[in-house]
């Protein structure tokens, strides 16, 4: 086996330097969202706590999605190479962190 | 959010996600108990890390084959983490980080010169090694992943590090993965950073599930902030050199520890 042929992909060897547009969407997303319960919380006070805890947890939510919807974007580039082991160990992960969300919820 | 700002700048820089910093800055800085800072702290982890995986920057140095082979071992220590969270004490965590972090310090300046990189497009790299191009001596440049073995178990302890004490298992993590599995430190940095936003989640849901993510002042305040840091941090540390960062991230990890183990 040659050197060429050992290279750790056939393609690039990073995830590429443009970032993918759902994570990036859904950083926005957050982002908007936590910046919206900061100003309800500090301007509303008691009088909207409730709709307040709701966007927020909305943000944290939305938030905790972009490093899941970066695994996923992983094993999806793993799986078109062909890189069988590497996308099953994406899957496994995305696996634990659905029974992390179920268990307890 | 003047504490999130330092914790993401900080957290960026070294690609630790910042949780090191802000957990001792809530908990001995604002009186926060313990584990509530860890899950606003966790909160902010994957802030960071969402944020900086996704710098055009960052994704040139990540490794996104190592971030999922480790990434299976972070999130079940992640998850057994969250086991054990109910049967220690905060005093025992904080005793358990300080360690660490002292540890990992020591480690981190005892392999100050390590490099790791190959020069040579000729050398096979491996299933787990890449390539990047290095800005410190401005050429392409390899390496390859030693000690998988070791990288996974310690991947398994960040996890479980990760849920405990809240942080991201960057500042296992990144110096592990450098000082002994050959990876070079800004690689290390931009995989792992990619890595402890997923290995906090299990984190985030167990604070938030037992109740201690319910400031959403500071909650918001904190991760608002830390975003707005990374940004300060990443743009310093693409104009940083390696010998300094490490530096940096010793003295840091020393004090941190110093606090957990002698002032608490």
């Amino acid at each position: 086996m040659s050197a060429t042929d050992e290279r750790p992909d056939d393609g690039p060897d990073g995830p590429g330097d443009r970032p993918p547009t759902l994570p990036r969407s859904a950083l926005l997303s957050g982002v908007a969202l936590l910046a919206t319960g900061l100003v309800m919380a500090l301007a509303g006070g008691e009088a909207w706590s409730g709709v307040t805890r709701l966007v927020v947890d909305l943000g944290l939510a939305t938030l905790v999605a972009v490093p899941i919807l970066n695994v996923v974007g992983v094993m999806a580039i793993e799986w078109q190479r062909r890189a069988w082991v590497f996308a099953l160990a994406a899957g496994v992960t995305l696996l634990m962190l659905a029974l992390n969300v179920v268990w307890k919820s | 959010m003047l504490a999130g700002i330092g914790a993401g700048s900080f957290g960026a820089l070294l690609g630790l996600g910042g949780g090191v910093f802000l957990v001792p800055m809530l908990d001995v800085g604002l009186g926060l108990p313990f584990r509530t800072a860890a899950g606003i702290s966790l909160m902010t982890v994957v802030a960071t890390s969402s944020f900086v995986s996704l710098d055009a920057n960052s994704r040139r140095f990540v490794n996104p084959r190592l971030a999922v082979a480790l990434l299976t071992q972070t999130v079940l220590g992640a998850s057994l983490g969250r086991l054990l969270l109910p049967l220690l004490s905060d005093r025992v965590s904080g005793r358990v980080f300080g360690v660490t972090a002292l540890v990992v310090a020591v480690v981190m300046l005892h392999r100050l010169r390590r490099r790791n990189v190959i020069l040579d497009p000729q050398v096979p790299l491996g299933r787990l090694g890449s390539r990047f191009h290095d800005p410190d001596s401005g050429a392409d440049v390899g390496y390859r992943v030693d000690r998988v073995p070791l990288a996974m178990g310690l991947a398994l302890l960040a996890g479980v590090l990760s849920t405990i004490v809240g942080v991201g298992g960057g500042v296992l993590l990144v110096p592990a993965l450098n000082s002994w599995c050959g990876v070079p430190i800004r690689a290390a940095a931009a995989t792992s950073v990619l890595m402890i936003g997923v290995t906090a989640v299990p984190g985030v849901i167990g604070h938030y599930v037992d109740g201690y993510l319910t400031l959403p002042v500071l909650e918001t305040s904190a991760v608002l902030g830390v975003l707005a840091g990374s940004r300060l941090g990443f743009w310093v540390g693409a104009r940083s050199r390696v010998v300094v960062l490490k530096v940096l991230m010793a003295a840091i990890l020393t004090a941190v520890g110093g606090v957990y183990l002698f002032a608490r």
